[in-house]
């Protein structure tokens, strides 16, 4: 483009003084939080808090309803469901974390650094992305397990590989945004070090995105446990898990139709709090990108919710193509 | 109104005429973009710059004025041509020997938006002790003090340390941009665009700024600009650019009262004036389209097409040549255009068009 | 269209100081708009942006706003054209267009206005285009919607227009798209889309701010060339006085929400009676680009809608005495329609003593 100087955006009314736009505010991640808090102590001590013994058989109890002593009934095998599903939630939620856990150290980090190694770095990295990408995790993690072994630790670490793409795809996206910018050029001008840059500069900014990721990745790790030991992978009987749960339900179901519904909502509630946790840091976190002004008094703002005050700018500021 | 009165020249510049330039841009070309995107920015650059001078580099969108700016500081790479420093190449020195040149803070560019030059998540004591930081000289302590230092000279005091760029005004971050170039101390300031988004009154107070860091610290300043306005009242010299090419490089008090370049004379004309004195009018200084076609073509010279006095002489690209102490002009007629536009002015009056547009509101 | 500013008024007659002669609603005669006492309240009704202005356009007549940012002009400018951001109210006052109330057009009655009666520009073309039709096809679809030209004699219509802005090669202007097309030409697009329908007016908000200075110098040709050929009145906002001086024939300075001076280019220019003016003239670009001392206007305007008793300027004016802050200032004449609000606005030293400076 030529002979054009492009001026700043303006439009876009004031958040008005005093009103909080935190993210944590929000009543959706409140709720989300407590949610999350519950399932984070379950997995800490689900054993120990469950009311009766998950693994207790009781051939006279066969597919109670929800009743005093069992608070949400009785499997085909007379166990408390309510007792297994607090001591399942411990594996499945450690082991989707480990799938993260890979997914995080495999991915994000070579996501940052693929911006700043050169063209053949990241030429290599993102074809070796697209052919991880093309892997369907279910049939990976059952060449690993039957590699490796039948352990729900050793198909969740394949379904972290394959999240690694994912994640190198975010985080490089983020951090090319952040590294073609003017600051960094000026870093650069000051004669900053390519760490320096992405320690002072970048890093701060890739973080949310990094965690808008991990949340959502999380939450797919967690369907993912689930959907495999609803297959039995990795799953070793008698231990509760939530998928497994689900899976025996399902083969009595004419004898006990609510019972899929039950560690189908666990599932469900815990994958959808923390898909809100997401949803909210990624609005948030877009925000901050745009600089508008406010056409009261021209003055340039800044959307990020950490910079509220508005400024005494002077025009809108202008910048040459 | 009374007249405007001249201030002397500041009694170093101009600096004698055998002393060594501190830059010199010898002969660059620059093309940015690749294949068949591929664009020849600059052509042929020639410049040098003296310590103790404000040069004004002037030209419109599109002239390479900023890619100049960055190749000089090595942002860009010259495709041929190189820049020398005090006397050392610096164009051609390979990553780790630029990183170390660059830590020593020779030459420093203020970005032409603050906005985006300055880091929003930064407080304004880091932004300018960035410089310091890399460089590993100091402990806190010291590092604190010359950011003081340097935010002293712009007219900024301590209370702006813990802000961000976010909470300050549109004229204080561009202190803080030049603070920051300022506080490794450099040997050449290069501003593109310093004032160009201030209103009147914010932009002379930079200007004033810029002077007396001129006066106070010797250090040479080139300003970059799209308007002669930006730079009115402090530049010692002007440097026009046109579409790559240097047409014009003179004192700018001679350079203002007989330009020797057209554009030069079009780019005062068009600068908007509360007193309307101007020799010449935009009409005399344009192509009508009555005028016979200029010559064109990759050789030609690059403002014929929109020189009203271009003839078949145009179709050579004009070298540099000097005409004054110091001035140098690019055009095959630099000392006939200008009566020529004199008379052209008169017989290129179209009917339904007042003669001077310039003079076309109604009393 | 007929321009008819050229009958010259008899001067107004001292009536005593302090007379406040703010022209009535009733419209003079030839009044594209007329702007009376107008008070814009910002954020809600949590402070008022603009206090008092009154202003009027003639037909065939330039007139310029100029002051700093958050001065009003541009909320007087958007109250004028019915368009205000949200929050942003009028408070009190009427704005007439050719004699008739606007102030509380209902968004109907405002789109048969847009266009046809009022035209707009404002600061960065780019952001009012859509940026994958192209310019010739926006035009066209204009010219469509408000006056039913059939398809071919809207492309017809809107090459001429494109010629009528100043563009070369309209036909081929026609096929691009805006970001193929330079800072210049987007606006001169700009300004064929709003004359298109033939307005009497055309508010102009800081359209050459972001253009290199040859182009905004055939901006404002354009724009004068406009007037003589169509009659076309302008109101023209900026906040440099140099480019207002250039192109306006009456001259309205704002500060902090209020008109502190008003009349012809050539009365405010030769002899401004607000320091503020003076001000603003001792800062603005003199086209001589010799070393000379640069001067600044020291101090702040006061923020948005800040509650002052008595005159706005009087913390960063240089000749403020105690009656200043007394009361509100009321607008003073001083000669044939040039007004003052100032209660010094006459006195014989002021004008020597400043100018001197």
């Amino acid at each position: 483009m030529t002979g054009r100087r492009p001026g700043a955006r303006g439009s876009g009314a004031r958040p008005r003084p005093g009103r909080s736009r935190s993210v944590w505010g929000l009543p959706s991640v409140r709720i989300a939080l407590v949610i999350l808090a519950a399932i984070a102590i379950l997995t800490a001590f689900g054993s120990a808090l469950a009311p009766q013994n998950p693994l207790t058989i009781n051939a006279n109890a066969l597919f109670q309803g929800p009743s005093m002593h069992h608070l949400l009934g009785t499997d085909y095998l007379g166990r408390d469901v309510l007792s297994r599903l607090m001591a399942g939630t411990r594996l499945s939620v450690l082991t989707a974390l480990e799938a993260v856990g890979i997914g995080l150290a495999l991915g994000a980090v070579p996501g940052v650094a693929t911006v700043f190694l050169g063209r053949w770095f990241d030429f290599t990295a993102n074809r070796v992305a697209d052919a991880l990408m093309t892997l369907p995790y279910v049939f990976f993690a059952v060449a690993v397990t039957a590699a490796l072994g039948n352990d729900l630790g050793h198909a969740m670490m394949a379904v972290g590989i394959l999240l690694a793409p994912l994640f190198f795809r975010v985080t490089r996206a983020a951090t090319l945004e952040h590294a073609r910018s003017q600051y960094v050029e000026a870093a650069e001008l000051l004669g900053a070090s390519k760490v320096h840059v992405i320690r002072v500069h970048v890093l701060r900014k890739v973080l949310p995105n990094i965690a808008v990721t991990t949340a959502s990745m999380t939450a797919a790790a967690l369907l993912a446990v689930s959907f495999l030991t609803f297959l039995s992978i990795g799953v070793q009987p008698p231990a509760p898990t939530w998928g497994g749960m689900l899976s025996s339900d399902l083969d009595y179901l004419s004898l006990a139709p609510w019972a899929p519904f039950i560690p189908g909502a666990f599932i469900a509630i815990t994958v959808g709090a923390l898909n809100a946790l997401a949803d909210a840091f990624r609005d948030r976190s877009s925000a901050g990108a745009l600089v508008l002004v406010d056409p009261v008094t021209q003055r340039v703002l800044r959307t990020d919710p950490r910079n509220l005050e508005p400024v005494d700018g002077d025009r809108q500021s202008q910048s040459v193509a | 109104m009374t007249a405007v009165p001249a201030a002397p020249l500041p009694g170093e510049w101009p600096a004698p005429a055998d002393a060594p330039p501190l830059l010199a841009v010898e002969s660059v070309d620059v093309v940015l973009g690749r294949g068949s995107r591929a664009t020849k920015v600059l052509s042929g650059v020639d410049l040098r710059i003296w310590p103790r001078e404000i040069v004004g580099l002037v030209g419109e969108t599109g002239s390479g004025k900023t890619t100049l700016a960055r190749t000089v500081v090595g942002l860009v790479d010259p495709r041929q041509g190189r820049i020398v420093f005090d006397g050392r190449p610096i164009s051609t020195l390979r990553r780790g020997a630029r990183r170390a040149e660059r830590r020593r803070g020779h030459v420093q560019l203020v970005f032409q938006d603050p906005i985006r030059s300055l880091d929003p998540d930064l407080t304004v004591a880091e932004i300018v002790g960035e410089g310091l930081k890399i460089r590993g000289e100091g402990d806190s302590g010291e590092i604190r003090q010359r950011v003081l230092d340097a935010l002293e000279k712009v007219g900024l005091d301590a209370t702006v340390l813990a802000r961000t760029p976010g909470q300050i005004s549109g004229g204080q971050r561009q202190r803080v941009s030049i603070a920051r170039s300022l506080a490794v101390e450099p040997r050449l300031l290069i501003c593109d665009e310093p004032v160009s988004a201030l209103d009147a009154s914010s932009r002379n107070y930079v200007l004033r700024l810029l002077d007396e860091l001129r006066t106070s610290l010797g250090l040479p300043i080139v300003i970059i600009s799209h308007d002669l306005s930006s730079l009115a009242g402090i530049a010692d010299r002007v440097v026009v650019l046109y579409r790559g090419r240097i047409v014009e490089d003179g004192p700018v008090g001679q350079v203002f009262a007989a330009p020797r370049h057209p554009y030069t004379a079009l780019l005062m004309a068009s600068a908007p004036s509360v007193r309307h004195d101007r020799p010449l009018s935009l009409y005399q200084l344009r192509r009508g389209d009555a005028d016979p076609v200029p010559p064109d073509g990759p050789d030609a010279c690059v403002f014929a097409p929109r020189c009203p006095s271009a003839t078949r002489v145009c179709a050579a690209q004009p070298a540099l040549k000097t005409v004054g102490d110091r001035w140098s002009v690019a055009c095959h007629r630099h000392e006939e255009w200008e009566a020529l536009a004199r008379d052209y002015g008169q017989q290129r009056a179209m009917p339904g068009r007042p003669a001077d547009p310039a003079r076309g509101r109604n009393p | 269209m007929v321009i008819d500013n050229r009958n010259p008024l008899p001067d107004i007659t001292d009536s005593g100081a302090g007379a406040d002669v703010r022209p009535g609603p009733a419209p003079a005669e030839g009044e594209v708009l007329s702007i009376d006492d107008l008070h814009v309240s910002v954020h809600d009704g949590a402070a008022m942006a603009v206090r008092g202005i009154s202003l009027s356009v003639r037909a065939g007549e330039i007139v310029g706003l100029v002051g700093e940012s958050g001065s009003g002009k541009t909320l007087t400018c958007r109250a004028a054209l019915g368009v205000l951001p949200r929050g942003c109210a009028v408070a009190q006052g009427t704005v007439s267009f050719a004699g008739q109330d606007v102030t509380a057009l209902s968004r109907r009655d405002w789109e048969r206005v847009h266009g046809n009666h009022m035209g707009a520009v404002f600061q960065d073309p780019a952001s009012y285009l859509t940026p994958t039709i192209t310019v010739g096809h926006q035009l066209a679809e204009v010219l469509r919607v408000k006056l039913g030209l059939p398809r071919r004699a809207a492309h017809q219509r809107a090459i001429e227009l494109f010629q009528a802005v100043g563009l070369r090669q309209p036909e081929l202007v026609f096929d691009q798209i805006p970001a193929e097309l330079s800072g210049g030409m987007l606006q001169r697009v700009m300004i064929a889309i709003a004359i298109s329908c033939d307005p009497q007016l055309l508010v102009a908000d800081e359209p050459t701010t972001a253009l290199d200075v040859t182009i905004q110098a055939e901006v404002i040709e354009l724009l004068l060339q406009l007037r003589e050929q169509r009659g076309l009145a302008v109101l023209f906002v900026s906040h440099d006085l140099a480019v207002i001086t250039e192109l306006c024939d009456r001259i309205v300075v704002f500060y902090a929400g209020e008109v502190v001076e008003s009349g012809s280019a050539a009365e405010i220019i030769e002899r401004p009676r607000h320091p503020y003016t003076q001000a603003l003239l001792r800062v603005a670009s003199v086209g001589d680009f010799r070393r000379r001392e640069l001067e600044v206007i020291a101090g702040q305007p006061p923020h948005v809608g800040a509650d002052i008793v008595g005159c706005r300027f009087a913390e960063r004016c240089p000749i403020a005495i105690s009656a200043c802050r007394a009361d509100s200032i009321q607008p003073v004449p001083v000669s044939h329609q040039h007004h003052v609000r100032c209660v010094r606005a006459r006195d014989a030293d002021n004008v020597g003593e400043l100018v001197a400076r």
